[in-house]
């Protein structure tokens, strides 16, 4: 099933970002509907000089929009309530309630405390699925990345991995 | 009442910009004075809060997460004992001190995460120093008390982890040598200069900091004779004399070859001078023979080169430890393990490097 995203704000942490940057996938992802938002604590993060060119880029092309207006009381509430998460990670929260939207992250606590946060939250996963079934990538195409996901991210949901495989190679 | 309120965001910006070893001007300079230095010092005094822009804006410059300003756990290294060059200015020794307390704070954050809670005792609390033979009672006291045995030991910086000691190992500031302290609320911290120093020369000074923390020593012994029964302890723990004694095969020696004395630095990951330094202490070898090794091993190496290497090298696990069960758990996400270990989120990400 195609799920409708249309004019859906996400919002990306690092994590996501640099998944999309090394599975080359960051120009082909704003070829799905969205609105794609993120706040200048996670564009901090993103030190790899590569990886900063690539998030550079789409931003100056118009397709990341960069929030810088967080409201640093309500980011420094969030990180008390959640010692396990970081400043750029409440940044995402706050502005996740602020805009509303879907938070985009490859990260277990973010998505964690999101979905406890009654958050919509997607992962590099979905953004593959979605690229597949809107037809942006091939099923082929599609595979290459997964067999590629968990050699550039160590953390890369492994099983979650194999699920999509299986899913693919069922329906060719 | 929030961190703004509280004025946290001020006092940690004064104290990342002393870390960094700026002034106020120095840090509006290196923010291209898109913050003045009147903006920096109201931030500091609370008189003006910061934006996002102002807090990415600084945590850039002085190369801090933002996380770091609005930290509320505030440690307090109490009285800091250094063992340091005349050189050594007042902005560096600040510098040194802030990168330490900065370190306690970060694994107290990291411990408190995984409710790791580890309450330090003194085993040599109850002993109060008066002269020099109880320094190496005190030496032998810690070996037995900690099932230490008489060997050497690998990695004492890993070892004095496990016992609740907090080591940081710095390679930035040249005239420091190291530091010891004990935190308010009880944390032991020793930091050590690993910057171009021989293996042996480092675990030397890691166990005379140790001293410092462990040892009382009676109000009428001079700071200058602190530090020599500081040496001591540390000469008298690195190679406990009975293990000596059995390595030189009897209790007095005429002669000794410059072999026998490499093959006893390379065991027990201690200098020749100091081996020397403590045969003389035992009585092992008479003060004439002493001078005699001294004056060779200078004008064969110079004053402070010297045959022979220990090749264990002293290496912290513990906050490598703590950051990497707290990700395995879920009980932090990737940006905030950056955030307390100083690596970039890619770093960890990819699983590279190791984190202090």
């Amino acid at each position: 099933m195609v799920v409708s995203i249309e004019k859906t704000i996400v919002i990306k942490d690092a994590c996501i970002l640099i998944d999309l940057v090394d599975l080359d996938l960051l120009e082909a992802f704003y070829q799905l509907e969205v609105t794609a938002v993120t706040t200048g604590f996670v564009i901090a993060e993103i030190l790899d000089e590569e990886q900063a060119v690539a998030v550079r880029k789409v931003v100056s092309d118009g397709k990341l929009t960069v929030y810088d207006d967080g409201d640093i009381a309500e980011i420094t509430a969030l990180t008390d309530q959640h010692p396990g998460l970081s400043f750029a990670d409440c940044s995402v929260l706050e502005l996740a309630f602020r805009v509303p939207g879907i938070i985009l992250s490859a990260d277990g606590s973010l998505r964690n405390e999101a979905k406890r946060r009654q958050l919509t939250v997607k992962g590099s996963l979905w953004v593959l699925n979605q690229l597949v079934e809107q037809n942006f990538m091939t099923k082929a195409e599609c595979l290459v990345k997964l067999d590629l996901y968990p050699r550039v991210n160590s953390r890369a949901p492994k099983r979650d991995i194999q699920l999509l495989i299986n899913k693919l190679n069922v329906g060719s | 009442m929030d961190a703004l309120d509280q004025n946290i965001f001020g006092n940690r910006l004064r104290l990342a910009r002393k870390m960094a070893g700026l002034s106020l001007q120095e840090l509006a300079d290196a923010v291209e004075n898109r913050v003045s230095k009147q903006a920096l010092n109201k931030y500091e005094l609370g008189a003006m809060k910061p934006t996002s822009e102002v807090l990415m804006l600084v945590s850039k410059c002085l190369n801090q997460k933002p996380d770091y300003f609005f930290r509320k756990q505030q440690i307090d290294l109490g009285a800091v004992l250094f063992r340091k060059k005349s050189t050594l200015s007042k902005k560096d020794e600040e510098a040194v001190v802030e990168k330490s307390r900065d370190y306690v704070e970060r694994c107290t954050e990291l411990e408190n995460i995984l409710g790791v809670f580890h309450v330090f005792k003194n085993p040599l609390a109850g002993i109060l120093i008066k002269e020099k033979k109880e320094v190496e009672k005190a030496a032998a006291q810690l070996r037995k008390d900690w099932n230490l045995g008489e060997s050497p030991i690998p990695n004492l910086t890993e070892m004095l982890e496990l016992k609740g000691i907090k080591v940081l190992l710095l390679t930035e500031v040249e005239e420091i040598d190291g530091l010891s302290a004990m935190t308010d609320s009880g944390v032991p911290l020793v930091m050590v200069n690993v910057n171009d120093r021989p293996t042996e020369r480092i675990r030397f000074t890691i166990i005379h900091e140790l001293a410092h923390l462990l040892l009382k020593f009676a109000e009428e012994i001079a700071d200058d004779v602190v530090e020599k029964l500081c040496h001591y302890f540390a000469s008298c723990f690195l190679i406990p004399s009975r293990k000596l004694i059995e390595m030189l095969g009897a209790a007095k020696r005429s002669y000794i070859t410059i072999k026998e004395l490499i093959t006893i630095k390379e065991y027990f990951g201690i200098s020749l001078r100091a081996i020397l330094h403590r045969l003389l202490e035992l009585e092992l070898i008479i003060p004439v023979y002493y001078q005699k090794w001294n004056v060779y091993l200078s004008k064969t190496f110079g004053g402070k080169k010297e045959p022979g290497e220990y090749k264990t090298e002293e290496r912290s696990t513990f906050f490598d430890r703590l950051i990497n069960r707290a990700l395995a758990e879920g009980m932090i996400s990737m940006s905030k393990a950056a955030a307390l270990s100083g690596l970039s989120v890619n770093e960890l990400r990819k699983g590279l490097g190791s984190v202090n």
